[in-house]
């Protein structure tokens, strides 16, 4: 099930070499970046699920803004934060912005796999949920459909059998010519 | 958030009151807390209108306080009399009655018929139906949808 995209983000070539390889062992696809705008310019060009990103990197863009951008580009994107200094402060604020985890350096990579995975099984649930809830939708517009048609029906029918019944009640007219009306009306 | 698109700045015209009730604690308390997490935010809101109404909160979406300044909520079980409530001129009371037994619903429906206004409108739910239910109402249809007017 490892067929997620990955984009790395990275100025450390080394700690970008390293993700890549372990990364691409394991199956996933992986695109590299080496900063920030670097990282928009992938972001926007191709499909991406979970974007890796390193919180202090040089250039005018930080990881905390890579997280915004990410995340306005396609709130389906997971960001995971790669922190230097382990740093609950700032691991607190990337998680407010919509970043899924966060990472502290040495990387751990049987954790970096965990949630990976974690990260493909949800997007798993969420697909058949939201295959379920097209279903469902489908069901309840064909419905709401036939129910609302039956409703106006009824009322329809009720109005015209309201009619017959106070056009054969009115005694004012002979028997034929209410029954004629009557007839008139059934058949309309 | 409706109201706010269809009036806009002419939304201070008008003195509106909405009421939205639950029989349980915790559903009126969320409700209140107007928090929602990513998954049901996504049904049917545009990301325009997620951004002009809703603020992001780590992963959840949390209604704007001057939204939610319009609400009130309250814990109300459906089956005790009406009373206190007052009049409206809308209820919505959509995918609820799905769960009442017909004798219950035929009950419902006449109390809310009791709390409209002459005149009022109630909105069910899109697969529901009051024929044989509830002949105070007459469905009338606007586009796609079917509203009840109060006889």
């Amino acid at each position: 099930m490892n067929n997620l995209t990955i984009l790395v983000v990275d100025d450390d070539p080394v700690i970008r070499r390293l993700l890549e390889q372990r990364l691409a062992k394991e199956n996933y696809s992986v695109l590299l970046a080496n900063d920030g705008s670097e990282a928009e310019k992938i972001l926007k060009g191709s499909h991406i699920d979970v974007v890796l990103t390193d919180l202090m990197m040089p250039g005018t863009i930080s990881g905390m803004e890579v997280i915004d951008m990410a995340k306005n580009l396609n709130r389906n994107i997971e960001v995971i934060l790669i922190t230097a200094h382990s740093s609950i402060d700032t691991a607190v604020e990337a998680m407010k912005k919509g970043a899924v985890d966060y990472l502290e350096k040495p990387i751990n990579f049987t954790e970096l796999f965990l949630r990976l995975e974690k990260i493909a099984t949800m997007r798993a649930i969420l697909r058949s949920a939201e295959d379920l809830r097209q279903a469902m939708d489908v069901t309840e517009t064909n419905a709401s459909g036939t129910i609302q048609h039956l409703e106006l029906t009824v009322r329809d029918l009720q109005q015209k059998i309201d009619t017959i019944e106070s056009i054969l009640r009115d005694d004012a007219t002979d028997s034929d010519s209410r029954i004629g009306e009557a007839l008139n009306i059934l058949l309309n | 958030m409706t109201l706010d698109e269809l009036l806009g700045a002419q939304i201070k015209n008008f003195n509106f009151q909405l009421l939205g009730t639950d029989i349980s604690d915790n559903v009126v308390k969320q409700a209140s807390y107007g928090k929602y997490n990513k998954f049901e935010i996504e049904r049917g809101l545009s990301r325009q209108t997620l951004q002009k109404y809703f603020t992001l909160f780590g992963d959840s979406w949390k209604v704007k306080d001057q939204l939610r300044g319009m609400v009130n909520f309250r814990k109300f079980n459906l089956m005790h009399p009406f009373t206190g409530l007052g009049k409206f001129d809308i209820i919505f009371c959509r995918n609820v009655a799905i769960y009442f037994t017909l004798e219950d619903r035929k009950k419902l429906f006449n109390k809310i018929a009791d709390s409209l206004a002459d005149d009022g409108y109630l909105i069910i739910g899109s697969t529901e139906s009051l024929t044989g239910i509830c002949s105070r109402f007459v469905p009338k249809r606007h586009l796609r949808a079917i509203f009840y007017q109060k006889k």
